[in-house]
């Protein structure tokens, strides 16, 4: 019994392999414009309750993944096996396969495990970050019940030469390099992004297990990431654009043991993929038109040398995706799209068989603006896998503002979660997939505000939003064993609501600017039924690595180049198990980092120094159980930019 | 001076006579084994180091659980698989982790963590004050072995090898048997251990995958063994290659006797208990319990208890079935107490994932 459980568990939490499948449309648009943005879809909608991570932040993370500047933000859960470790996010209560990661608009969790590993997302990759919680981007489709990370990479125009090279390094034999080369005039851009990560993480941490209790060092717990991102785009005319990109990225981590294991981990996985994105843009007076095709292949192996383990699997997953966008109407805009994806699996638990299945959404989005107080989005999606309709999703979202600025909204929706390949096709060492399986259908509603005060005369800026959510998860599905054997059911109905709040403050004087920015979350997330299942204990008890508060607060002066920002986030307490047992409770942490900058120009050259405090307090804290997290580290890095604008 | 002399002398003599008199053994009352309780072996999730001990006591009728960690305010650790009481102390072996860890079983305190020389253990076996046996299945799954433990320097002192996946041990006046319940491969013997020199004396073949053994009231030794499952890459069974489950027989190191269950299951023979007087047979076989008297030629084909357990464990104290349920790996799971006949006496809530006893 163990042995079968045991090879089945070690298959399962580890192999977190991403491979994108994309249902979302890439679109290159304002081709008048010199910015070339991507993914138009959030200009159909309204804005809602969303999270941004400023630029001056995002400058600040070059040398991070996503994973750590959503933990040092505290956006969302961060869910994470330590630093540097398989890492996703949870938003609302919902689940990790419950967010949905676009890259230019296309989604690229895992159909394997309906994941992203957010640790193997490199900041130095996007130019911009957009955290937008809740159901109500339903057009996004497969896997948005509790929210979608957008990372945008933006591009420029008639800026000539440049030339830009980071560098970090710090505690825990932590390196990163990064450059970019990019060259543009007013017809092309081509720019080339590469970039190396290193991380030895052997930090001290204090193991409570051992007795008497001891100080160890973490061992077997490595990172290193090697990646590059080509972009080009080439606008053919004024109606024409066409670009390419190419995103090729190895990861390899040493898997380390729970920190109360007593001999040190052998496991290594290692995931190699590559993200194609090709895309032609059409635009006229009264329509644009847009085109994506994009591919996807990730590799990844699991090895264990102590158990002799090995497993293998490969994703491959292409997309298309064309849409069109009416730009006649005076006072509304629509939009209305196909997509198609086929996707692919390979691994040894699904036997002979290498699933595939073949994906086609229909969708539409429509915005009417009859006066300057009234916005009215509504969208829907219409997805067939195999034939087989899912249940529609559609998005009704209404705003109103006052002329003073302050807006209010009410957004309902409905979403789905297609079954993974594992939850379908899973089969061997202990555990049995599940053919019949339903598509997970949640209903969202939500209601929100955002308040905006600015004085010119005083130089300053007030905002404060706010919204209120209730989303209920349907068939949503679960992995337990019966009879011994493991197997995925449609198990349960969550119910999950909560409260968000985020506000800041900008004040400046003279040279000086100086701002506060807080934000909070409350989050009740329960079992609301159980189905067939035979344990009621977990009836109405609050899902678990689902912490109720969370939050974050930033302070930030900046003058005459340098910046000072100082930032705390706090993980409530969270329970580690269906009955919520204070004895399994991972304990709240609350940590703190600081950050310097500087920046400088000389002639063509402009650059900046940073350094960074992380957990500046030191506090002693886990990320999940047997998982330390480190105590105060330091990180240094540097900025060199050479910019020699074009002449053409 | 010769006073003051006679008088520590005299003092000198009754403090010694005290002292003698407080290590002569005080002949107890005879006390049954399990009277007091017994603690509860809740394994947890593989991986979540969620593993916790429960005591039942059997004056108050009660549960309580979490008694490691409310004791000794950490966690038990990853996957705990048994506890045996030995010399005054209990040893919860806690396989994920790779350690011992030794408690006052009184009052729950830590005392000790082993993890010198064990590698990936599963039971342990008092022998005599000096002398312990814990089982192992090595850091591969596939070199299993037992552990010489010495008890009163509280260190693993050496190895005997056995097979793949040592599992389950019982002492036989000076044997132990060890059955070799494959680990992550396939194994069909129970070794035979002298305890006097701890080398192999003999080996006895039985069914694939022997995992756990008890004697009965005439000294035959009886061994559930689960049968290996080969599958094609598809999954599917390959019948050809494969063994169903079984229970042997075991006379004069012999296997006299080998009952065959009738289809292959995934949830294959195991958690092979004795009644207390030694004529009835209990185990777990595809989602059931069954019971079979010691004289039986043919298997029994109706189950006593139609119910999946995780574990199983025979109150010495009164005879009646103690029913491990893990409904999910998730949350806490139950004990189920029945009598003898079959029938469902009572429930307890216990841990995540209980898996077996251990009797106080």
């Amino acid at each position: 019994m163990i042995t079968q459980l045991k090879t089945f568990v070690f298959g399962v939490p580890f192999l977190l392999p991403i491979i994108s499948y994309g249902q979302q449309k890439d679109s290159v648009r304002l081709l008048q414009e010199v910015m070339v943005e991507q993914s138009r879809l959030g200009n159909i909608a309204i804005s809602r309750y969303t999270l941004k991570v400023d630029s001056l932040s995002l400058r600040l993370s070059f040398a991070n993944s996503l994973a750590d500047l959503l933990r040092k933000q505290g956006f969302g859960h961060l869910r994470a096996y330590g630093p540097g470790g398989v890492a996703t996010a949870s938003f609302r209560g919902t689940g990790s396969s419950h967010t949905a990661v676009l890259w230019n608009g296309v989604n690229i969790s895992s159909p394997l495990l309906g994941l992203t590993d957010l640790s193997q997302v490199p900041m130095s990759f996007a130019d911009d970050a957009v955290v937008q919680a809740g159901g109500a981007s339903s057009i996004y489709g497969n896997g948005s019940i509790g929210g979608t990370i957008q990372l945008n990479n933006k591009a420029r125009f008639g800026d000539g030469l440049k030339i830009v090279t980071q560098l970090s390094g710090g505690s825990f034999g932590t390196y990163f390099q990064n450059g970019e080369i990019k060259w543009s005039n007013k017809k092309f851009i081509t720019s080339t992004k590469a970039f190396v990560s290193v991380a030895n993480n052997d930090f001290e941490f204090i193991n409570r297990s051992n007795f008497p209790v001891s100080v160890d060092k973490r061992t077997h717990n490595a990172m290193q990431q090697v990646g590059v991102l080509q972009q080009n785009y080439w606008k053919i005319s004024h109606q024409h654009l066409i670009n390419a990109k190419f995103w090729y990225q190895d990861n390899e981590y040493q898997v380390p043991a729970l920190s109360s294991d007593s001999k040190p981990s052998l496991a290594n996985q290692k995931d190699v993929f590559y993200r194609a994105l090709v895309g032609w843009n059409f635009d006229s007076p009264n329509f644009e038109v847009s085109y994506q095709a994009a591919f996807i292949n990730h590799e990844l192996l699991y090895a264990d040398p102590a158990i002799n383990l090995v497993s293998k699997s490969n994703f491959r997953t292409a997309i298309q995706n064309a849409e069109i966008n009416f730009l006649a109407m005076k006072k509304a805009s629509a939009t209305a799209g196909i997509n198609y994806t086929w996707e692919e699996g390979i691994t040894d638990n699904f036997g002979q068989l290498a699933p595939m299945r073949n994906r086609i959404a229909l969708f539409s989005a429509y915005k009417w603006q009859p006066n300057v107080a009234w916005e009215l989005a509504s969208s829907f999606r219409e997805e067939w896998v195999d034939g087989n309709a899912n249940p529609i999703a559609p998005a009704i979202t209404v705003k109103y503002k006052l002329p003073n600025g302050t807006s209010f909204y009410g957004s309902t929706s409905n979403n789905y979660r297609i079954p993974t390949f594992n939850d379908l096709f899973w089969i061997g060492a202990g555990g049995q997939s599940n053919p019949v399986l339903k598509t997970e259908t949640s209903h969202s509603t939500e209601i929100g505000f955002a308040f905006l005060a600015k004085s010119i005369s005083s130089n300053s800026k007030l905002e404060f939003k706010g919204a209120v959510y209730t989303n209920s998860v349907n068939d949503w599905i679960q992995w337990s064993p019966n009879n011994a054997l493991w197997s995925p059911k449609n198990l349960k109905k969550v119910w999950s609501r909560g409260v968000e709040v985020q506000g800041q403050l900008q004040q400046s004087f003279n040279e000086i600017n100086a701002s506060f920015s807080f934000q909070y979350t409350f989050t009740k997330a329960t079992n609301e039924d159980l189905y067939n299942s035979v344990n009621s204990n977990e009836l109405h008890k609050q899902l678990f690595y689902t912490p109720m508060h969370e939050g974050s607060a930033t302070v930030r002066v900046s003058a005459y180049g340098y910046s000072f920002t100082f930032n705390s986030s706090y993980t409530g307490s969270q329970f580690t198990d269906g009955d919520n047992n204070i004895f399994f409770a991972n304990k709240e942490y609350l940590i703190s980092n600081v950050w310097l900058n500087k920046t400088l120009s000389f002639h063509h050259f402009t650059g900046s120094v940073m350094a960074e405090v992380n957990n500046a307090f030191n506090i002693e804290y886990l990320s999940r159980p047997g998982y330390p997290m480190p105590g105060i580290n330091y990180k240094f890095g540097i900025t060199l930019q050479f910019n020699k604008p074009s002449k053409i | 001076m010769i006073r003051v002399f006679k008088k520590i002398s005299f003092l000198l003599i009754i403090s010694s006579l005290l002292f003698l008199q407080a290590c002569e053994k005080t002949p107890d009352p005879v006390i049954k084994t399990g009277e007091a309780g017994f603690f509860i072996i809740n394994e947890g999730a593989f991986g979540k180091g969620n593993s916790s001990i429960s005591f039942y006591d059997r004056k108050t009728d009660e549960v309580t659980n979490d008694i490691f960690f409310k004791k000794n305010g950490s966690q038990l650790g990853d996957q705990a698989q048994s506890m045996t009481i030995h010399e005054g102390k209990g040893y919860i072996i806690v396989q994920g982790d790779k350690k011992v860890k030794v408690i006052d079983p009184t009052d729950f305190t830590l005392k000790k963590v082993i993890s010198s020389g064990i590698e990936n253990p599963r039971y342990y076996l008092g022998i005599s004050a000096s002398k312990a046996y814990i089982s192992d299945w090595g850091a591969d799954g596939l070199t299993g072995s037992v552990k010489v433990y010495e008890p009163i320097r509280q260190e693993v002192i050496s190895k005997i090898s056995t097979g793949k996946g040592a599992n389950k041990m019982l002492l036989v006046g000076n044997f132990v048997y060890v059955a070799n319940s494959g680990g992550f491969g396939k194994d069909s013997t129970v070794k035979v251990i002298d305890i006097t020199t701890d080398k192999i004396v003999a080996s006895i073949t039985t069914g694939n995958n022997p995992n756990s053994l008890q004697i009965d009231k005439d000294g035959n030794i009886w061994v559930t063994s689960s049968g290996a499952n080969e599958y094609d890459a598809d999954f599917n069974l390959v019948e050809a290659k494969s063994t169903k489950g079984s229970i042997s027989k075991i006379s004069g190191n012999k296997e006299v006797l080998r009952l065959t269950v009738d289809k292959f299951a995934f949830s294959n023979v195991s958690n092979l208990n004795m009644s207390v007087d030694g004529t009835t047979l209990y185990y777990s076989y595809d989602g059931s319990i069954y019971s079979m008297n010691i004289s039986a030629t043919a298997l029994p084909t109706l189950p006593l208890i139609a119910k999946d357990y995780y574990g199983l464990a025979l109150d010495p104290f009164n005879g009646n079935l103690i029913a491990c349920d893990a409904p999910t790996f998730t949350s806490a799971g139950n004990i189920d107490v029945y009598d003898t006949t079959g029938k469902l006496l009572k429930t307890y809530a216990v841990g995540i994932a209980p898996n077996g006893c251990s009797f106080k």
